[in-house]
């Protein structure tokens, strides 16, 4: 079954920082929070990303490449699993990326 | 004094009046397309131009941030700034790339948002850099990568590839 989450509804319009020790709404905390959890539990996830004011790629990293480098989910179980909507293609493009080159 | 048959004569009236009005026609046809063809490329140049604008604010904004101190009351608003301009300057570029194919932003627009907002953007450990730090000469040169890929488009989604009838015209 696929559970749908929306970093803007969910978590925080402004999300921003790579770790905890950054601030609030890192990419650290959504990972460990939200995704990871989100990811162990259910088949698919999708993470919509629109609402936000913004993402640094610091963030998305941690968040979703930090999945494959430090929680030891294969990048190919990931691609399986989890689905990236977005309204900017290179938000998209860029998560799969750090995905691709954490699995390396 | 051979003289047209009378028949022949009105035919040749209709086919003035029918060549005119196809002459007409085609004109404004050809003016049209034209008069589109300028809008359409006055449009384009104007959202090239502000993209262009766009990206060196975002450079300002990025030496202005990555020159302070991390623990400076503006840094965290800085930040933010940063965030949202690159995400409108993302925007219209990827429009731009999705209504004219010549435009190829996508790599150069990636290459900057990891440059301006990764490693440790936003972090509590960052460093004051000095302007000639090596990371702030990686975000010039993105940013003038993606100028530089924003005129390119432009250029090849203008420059004719045949002449046009304006252009055999005035020969």
């Amino acid at each position: 079954m696929k559970y749908s989450l929306s970093i803007a509804k969910d978590f925080s319009r402004s999300p921003a920082g790579r770790y905890r020790t950054d601030g609030p709404f890192s990419g650290e905390e959504f990972r460990e929070s939200i995704l990871q959890p989100a990811i162990r539990k259910h088949d698919e996830v999708e993470v919509d990303l629109r609402g936000a004011l913004g993402y640094g790629s610091s963030f998305l990293e941690e968040a979703f490449g930090g999945l494959v480098r430090k929680c030891g989910i294969p990048a190919s179980e990931l691609r399986k699993k989890l689905k990236i909507k977005s309204d900017l293609k290179i938000y998209e493009d860029r998560i799969w990326r750090y995905v691709d080159d954490a699995g390396k | 004094m051979n003289s047209l048959p009378k028949y022949l004569c009105v035919d040749v009236k209709d086919l003035a009046i029918v060549v005119g009005w196809f002459l007409t026609i085609f004109g404004w046809l050809v003016s049209n397309v034209q008069a589109n063809q300028r809008e359409t490329r006055k449009e384009v140049r104007k959202e090239v131009d502000a993209c262009c604008d766009m990206a060196n604010d975002l450079l300002d904004t990025a030496k202005r941030y990555y020159c302070a101190p991390p623990t400076s009351e503006s840094e965290k608003e800085l930040a933010a700034k940063i965030r949202f301009d690159l995400k409108t300057l993302l925007t219209r570029t990827e429009r731009l790339q999705r209504n004219h194919r010549q435009f190829t932003l996508f790599e150069a627009g990636g290459e900057l948002m990891d440059t301006l907002t990764g490693g440790d953007f936003a972090s509590s450990s960052r460093i004051a850099r000095g302007h000639e730090d090596e990371l702030l000469r990686k975000v010039e040169s993105a940013t003038h990568e993606l100028i530089s890929q924003c005129e390119t488009g432009f250029e090849a989604t203008f420059k004719p590839k045949r002449p046009s009838i304006a252009g055999w015209l005035q020969r």
